[in-house]
């Protein structure tokens, strides 16, 4: 096993790809040629400091979901690395990586497919435990779930699933995957589901968690949002690739990248001065990615290096964006086209 | 969803209700047989061969002066015996190679299918009549060829529930705790997976009391056990039926016609009592 004990990062993706086969066309089925790959994440480093909560932002289909299971090897990388606490661990065999499963969890977005309707509250958090040999305590349910909003715990451990509120089953997958207590958690779209009114709770009993075991979380959203409230840093994706990364205040204050502003620019509270410009057009398929920067076929400051030359990741202004012209739209020395 | 309310939701079936009371009927027959029926199963009346029913046989009599009756009533023991214990053995065998098969996939699952498709095509009762001739006519044998004749169904809809299940989330974080296949299995597949098993039971013990009927009446299996297909097979060879002898022949086969629909319309109410929201493509509970 490769070893790296002077990482900082508790968990890190070393340029990070994955690809999926696509279905067959009628046509290509005729002709016998190959579909092209659908490039759910394309070359993406990522890593997560110990503690922190880190908000991996995008819209749909833009490889979130896919990132956050290959870091937890729940998606087997087609290329790169993946490496946990100073040892590399996408390699590893699966005896090994068991040992690492129990180190990092993973909470759902669907809170009604995330319970099996057939067991009891009690029954389902008490699992991870179980599984791995851990006494169950009463005491140390009954905190779990109450620090996860379920009050008082007791009502609520002989209940099933459908007795529940979604946003009660929400905290109920939540006190699962914490019991161990991990050191990282992929929380994917944990409020996108519930109603408004409850997200901001749920959220709070994540923070929460985060302050009280020290776990690093990986928030997937959409919504930037709740980026805001409870992130230390932001990462926005764009079909497979990182566009933009820094500091929850910088990124939301000042935002660099075309496609984040446009993200704000659609969230009253937080883009309030930006000029409310939507991205053109559909997010182009994972299948058919543009040539050059993969945003130029939506972007209101394109000129033609754009389709041509991908742009890299580099520093501006305290954050990391991938675009050619990220000065000079800070400075407002370039126009948006007005198509 | 609590015991009570499946009942109640059960009782309201229509179908249901008439398929448990078919049942109920049949089963106390079966256990009270010594209680119920006018003669024993094999007393002979030498006076009466062959007789139209009468207010001393009411079913009339056999070729031999059996009681029909009384064979009836004796005869559903066998019937209902093979019934359940030929649909155990094939439930226990559709169960496990449906959830193994669904659950692993790959090739274990394309071997398992091939060997379910293989058992479906071939004809039961002339495979039936080649094991009962190698491995001896024996009851016991009857049973096991029935109940693996009859798990193919089971498994395939086993197999397909546990393909719905295994990609639940629920599934996986259970595998992100650290739980092992068997633990996944036992914990989260299977109790999610077996009501529509109870439904498949039903189904299954009616197809088993209709071949072994029919194996007897070919003569497959022991002749000597009393059994509605085993009065029918005599009421053959003795002639009656050709002779017209309606009280003979007509009894037994009702009662096979009868135990078959019960059971049945209490599967076809039972799938859709315990599965009624897995016909509109979703699978859990909502609130
Ligand atoms: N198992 C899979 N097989 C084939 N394609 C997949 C698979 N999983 C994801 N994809 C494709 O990969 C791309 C990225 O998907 P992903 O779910 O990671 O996006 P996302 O940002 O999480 O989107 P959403 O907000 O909709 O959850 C999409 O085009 C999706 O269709
Ligand atoms: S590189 Fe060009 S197309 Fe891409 S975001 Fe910057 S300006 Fe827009
Ligand atoms: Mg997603």
């Amino acid at each position: 096993m490769e070893v790296n004990p002077l990482s900082e990062y508790l968990v890190s993706g070393v340029k990070l790809t994955k690809h999926f086969e696509s279905r067959r066309s009628p046509i290509e089925f005729l002709t016998g040629r190959r579909p092209p790959p659908i490039r759910a994440v394309d070359g993406v480093n990522i890593e997560i400091q110990r503690g922190e909560i880190l908000a991996l932002v995008g819209e749909s289909g833009s490889g979130k979901t896919t990132l956050g299971r290959l870091l937890l090897l729940l998606e087997k990388p087609t290329s790169g690395e993946v490496w946990f606490d100073g040892q590399r661990i996408d390699n590893v065999g699966s005896r090994t990586l068991r040992a690492y499963r129990r180190r990092m969890q993973m909470i759902y977005q669907d809170p009604y497919g995330s319970l099996n309707p057939k067991l009891r509250v009690s029954e389902i958090v008490s699992e991870p435990l179980r599984v791995n040999g851990i006494e169950v305590k009463k005491d140390r349910l009954a905190e779990y779930l109450a620090v996860s909003g379920l009050r008082p715990p007791e009502k609520f451990l002989d209940r099933y699933p459908h007795e529940l509120s979604g946003g009660q089953r929400q905290r109920v997958a939540i006190a699962r995957a914490m019991i161990l207590e991990p050191e990282f958690v992929v929380a994917d779209e944990p409020v996108s589901m519930l109603d408004v009114s409850l997200r901001s709770e749920i959220l709070g009993v994540i923070k929460r968690f985060n302050q009280m075991l020290k776990t690093s979380f990986l928030l997937i959203t959409h919504d930037l949002a709740v980026a805001a409230q409870v992130s230390s840093r932001i990462m926005v994706m764009y079909l497979g690739r990182v566009v933009e990364e820094g500091d929850t205040l910088g990124v939301l204050r000042r935002p660099k990248h075309p496609y984040t502003q446009t993200l704000l620019s659609v969230v009253p509270r937080l883009g309030g001065s930006l000029p409310k410009t939507l991205p053109k057009g559909e997010i182009p398929s994972a299948k058919n990615i543009p040539s050059g920067c993969r945003f130029h076929t939506r972007c209101a400051y394109a000129l033609p290096v754009c389709s041509t030359d991908e742009p890299e990741l580099r520093l501006v202004d305290g954050s990391h964006v991938s675009c050619h012209f990220a000065e000079q739209i800070l400075s407002g020395s370039t126009k948006q086209s007005t198509s | 969803m609590s015991a009570h309310s499946t009942l109640r939701r059960y009782l309201g079936n229509r179908k249901g209700s008439l398929g448990l009371a078919i049942l109920v009927v049949l089963v106390f027959m079966a256990v009270l047989a010594p209680v119920i029926s006018p003669y024993k199963a094999t007393q002979i009346d030498p006076t009466a061969i062959l007789q139209p029913p009468s207010p001393k046989h009411l079913l009339g009599t056999n070729e031999v002066g059996e009681d029909i009756l009384s064979l009836i009533i004796w005869g559903s023991r066998i019937s209902l015996l093979v019934g359940f214990l030929a649909t155990f053995v094939a439930v226990l065998v559709g169960t496990a190679v449906g959830v193994v098969a669904g659950y692993i996939g790959g090739f274990t699952d394309e071997a398992l299918m091939r060997i379910t498709d293989f058992f479906l095509v071939i004809p039961a009762v002339v495979l039936a009549i080649v094991v009962a001739a190698l491995l001896g006519n024996t009851l016991l044998n009857v049973i096991l060829i029935i109940g693996l004749l009859s798990w193919p169904s089971t498994a395939r809809v086993v197999r397909s529930a546990t393909l719905v299940y295994k990609q639940m989330p629920f599934v996986e974080a259970s595998k992100c705790a650290g739980a092992g296949t068997a633990y996944i299995l036992r914990r989260h597949i299977l109790p999610n997976v077996l009501p529509l098993v109870y439904a498949n039971t039903s189904l299954t013990i009616a197809n088993s009391i209709f071949t072994q009927a029919a194996l007897v009446f070919l003569g497959v299996g022991d002749i000597n056990d009393i059994s509605w297909g085993q009065i029918l097979h005599f009421a053959y060879a003795s002639g009656a039926i050709t002779a017209g002898d309606y009280w003979y022949a007509i009894p037994p086969g009702l009662m096979i016609v009868v135990a078959v629909l019960g059971f049945a319309l209490t599967g076809y109410a039972l799938d859709e009592v315990l599965n009624p929201k897995l016909k509109a493509g979703v699978v859990f509970e909502s609130a």
